[in-house]
């Protein structure tokens, strides 16, 4: 959030401080970015964000209203998009339709006056990178889009770019190719060892893909960093919300400590604040997980059927499983970080591999929680309007105060 | 042996009873068809029968006595009909070739760049297409005089590029809309400057509209009457030109054989240039 990146050797791209204007409307806005050598890395946000407009300055196809670009140390103000050491794959793949296969792989070669012995080489070692080499001659109309979406790629790749930029190359790919395509680029890139700056509005390809992910919305950066640190560790509501599924409950801070208790009313949970500075009585949001939160049976039930993993009853009970009913809320507040609330079951919904259940709290308030379907006995099914006790460990539900 | 139990097949009435509406809509499409066949036997009647009588031994028109080339031997050696055919010729190619180099230029500028004054720019550029030829001839006429240019091969060249530009311009600009933008920003990611990028990705692209729209214009240029009519001067009679004054003393079967050749040539001129548009 406009913090000047900190500057060191190995960075590929430097973006600082950089805004971009069309007429009154502000795409970028004041964005600052550090992206390293060898890395991959994603700009993920929902369209009109301003991740294309920024892939899109760095290619030199636009210019920053203010701020400055560095490509390994060198500004590029200036130098326009054909005399820049990057290249870009397209979202629509952008062959050229009147040549074939190789000799849109050998565009970028010929534009270099690179001899004819080398384009030769290079582009059938870029086509056997990509596992096309058959289909040189053929023209672009005569590809699929995966295809397409390969020799995209080669033809970039071939140029040997200081970066590749690649805006949304996936987008029009269906989903089972889109994965494994996902798969495949992750692969080549490690291959080739070229940063790799990746724009995509899909969460869980940047996930799977990136070595750091900058999350940008309104033309600012919400948070950068590596994917687990966005999605455990969400440093505002956007970030929480954009990335998988979370649970907001706001209330106001009542007790700090190494957990922050917060006030929700009738109820009083805790959570943890990332070494944020809070004040007491202020009000905050607690996102939390759906996948984070466990449901059990209220009262005293059998141990068997309370649906704790059997490692951890065997490791509470040293290695013996009791036989005598436990109750689940006093078994659990054994260890301070956890929180249990009192919560009632207003829908079960079953799909496949997790039951969804909405639950009601105390306080009128309702979460979702995705209980796992693991398909052993110890699996818990709870009807609709059954109570139920509410569970999550306090460091998994982080405070946000934005 | 034990029996393989399958259901008989039920007796299904498969084929539904026609609706009776069916009949109605039957004769009404006998109608539409009978009403095209007419339509088409108006419009093309004359013209086929001006080929027929192009090829009449009897020099009155309206009466048959047998088939003869001789019409066209005629047309050969007739010396002004040849110097009209060398001016039609003339002015149709230079015509082409510079309202074809200005319209493309024109397309290019109106779909790619931004510029003061570009929207009145766009706004006139189609009105050749709009305007009366009558008006586009009289105004054209009022220019030359205004400006003092003896009428001549020339002011026909002059008036004909006016009116071409604009027929080019509207062929190349829907193909350049059409066009993917991002295929220019991959030629110059690729390093292609300005010129490079243009030459080898946009240009090939636009060939076939390039070359269609130049047939058009060459076409349009062979056949316009109005506009040259009244810009022509002295000794720059072009073909049309030449078939009216010819008329005036009566329709000759020689006049027949000469608008029998226009036609084939235009025809095949206006075919080639929609397949060409067609495959691109």
């Amino acid at each position: 959030m406009g913090k000047t990146p900190e500057h060191h050797g190995s960075v590929a791209v430097g973006v600082v401080d950089v805004t971009k204007r069309f007429g009154e409307f502000t795409a970028v806005d004041n964005i600052s970015l550090d992206i390293h050598d060898g890395e991959f890395f994603s700009m993920l946000g929902p369209s009109g964000c301003g991740k294309t407009t920024t892939l899109r300055m760095i290619a030199g196809f636009e210019q920053p209203s203010l701020g400055e670009i560095f490509i390994h140390g060198q500004p590029v103000a200036g130098i326009p998009a054909y005399k820049r050491p990057v290249n870009t794959v397209f979202q629509n793949y952008a062959l050229f339709p009147h040549m074939t296969v190789a000799q849109n792989v050998a565009f970028g070669l010929e534009m270099k006056k690179t001899p004819k012995a080398e384009i030769e080489r290079r582009v059938g070692d870029v086509l056997e990178l990509v596992r096309l080499p058959h289909l040189r001659d053929r023209r672009p109309k005569q590809l699929s889009g995966g295809q397409q979406q390969r020799i995209a790629l080669a033809r970039a790749l071939v140029n040997k770019p200081e970066v590749l930029l690649l805006d949304e190359p996936l987008g029009a790919l269906d989903l089972k190719l889109r994965k494994a395509m996902q798969l495949e680029l992750k692969q080549i890139q490690a291959e080739v060892g070229i940063t790799f700056i990746y724009v995509t509005h899909d969460q869980e390809e940047a996930l799977t893909m990136s070595d750091r992910i900058a999350v940008m919305d309104a033309g600012i950066v919400q948070q950068v960093g590596e994917p687990r640190e966005i999605y455990e560790h969400p440093q505002n509501r956007f970030v929480a919300d954009f990335i998988g599924e979370t649970n907001f409950v706001t209330g106001k801070v009542r007790e700090l400590g190494h957990f922050t208790a917060i006030d929700l009313g009738e109820l009083v949970v805790l959570g943890t604040a990332d070494g944020r500075d809070l004040a007491l009585g202020e009000e905050i949001t607690l996102a939390i997980r759906p996948e984070k939160i466990n449901l059990y049976p209220t009262g005293e039930v059998d141990v068997m059927k309370a649906g704790v993993d059997v490692d951890e009853i065997e490791q509470l009970f040293g290695g013996q499983i009791p036989d005598k009913k436990i109750d689940m809320r006093e078994w659990l507040a054994t260890e301070k970080n956890n929180v249990v609330v009192d919560g009632r079951v207003q829908e079960a919904i079953y799909i496949g591999t997790d039951t969804r259940y909405r639950v009601a709290l105390a306080n009128d308030a309702s979460i979702f929680v995705r209980v796992q379907n693991f398909g052993s006995r110890y699996d818990q099914v709870f009807d609709t309007g059954s109570t139920v006790y509410v569970h999550w460990a306090a460091e998994n539900a982080q405070v946000l105060t934005e | 042996m034990s029996t393989i139990t399958t259901s008989p097949p039920k007796p299904t009435n498969l084929v539904k009873p026609r609706p009776k509406r069916q009949r109605g809509t039957a004769v009404r499409r006998h109608l539409l068809t009978w009403f095209a066949y007419g339509i088409f036997f108006f419009l093309y009647l004359p013209i086929l029968v001006l080929i027929i009588y192009s090829f009449n031994a009897n020099k009155v028109v309206g009466v048959w006595t047998g088939f003869t080339t001789e019409w066209y031997r005629v047309l050969f050696n007739n010396r002004a009909m040849i110097d009209a055919f060398k001016v039609s010729m003339w002015v149709a190619t230079w015509s082409t070739l510079i309202s074809t180099i200005l319209g493309t230029l024109a397309a290019i500028s109106l779909e790619r760049y931004r510029y003061r004054g570009k929207l009145p720019f766009d706004a006139v550029m189609y009105l050749p297409i709009i305007i009366p030829d009558i008006v586009m001839a009289l105004s054209a006429l009022l220019f030359f005089v205004i400006v003092a240019i003896p009428l001549s091969r020339y002011t026909i060249l002059i008036a004909h590029v006016a009116f071409n530009i604009a027929f080019v311009a509207v062929i190349v600009r829907s193909r350049l809309a059409d066009m993917d933008r991002n295929l220019e920003e991959a030629a110059a990611d690729l390093g292609a400057n300005e010129w490079t990028a243009f030459r080898r990705v946009t240009l090939p692209l636009l060939m076939p509209a390039i070359v269609s729209g130049a047939l058009l214009a060459f076409t349009l240029s062979l056949d316009d009457f109005v506009i040259t009519f009244f810009v022509s001067g002295p000794g720059s009679t072009t073909l049309p030109v030449r078939v009216y004054s010819m008329i005036k003393f009566g329709v000759t079967p020689e006049v027949n054989a000469i608008s029998t050749l226009m036609l084939v040539g235009s025809t095949f001129l206006v075919v080639l240039s929609l397949v060409l548009q067609r495959r691109s």
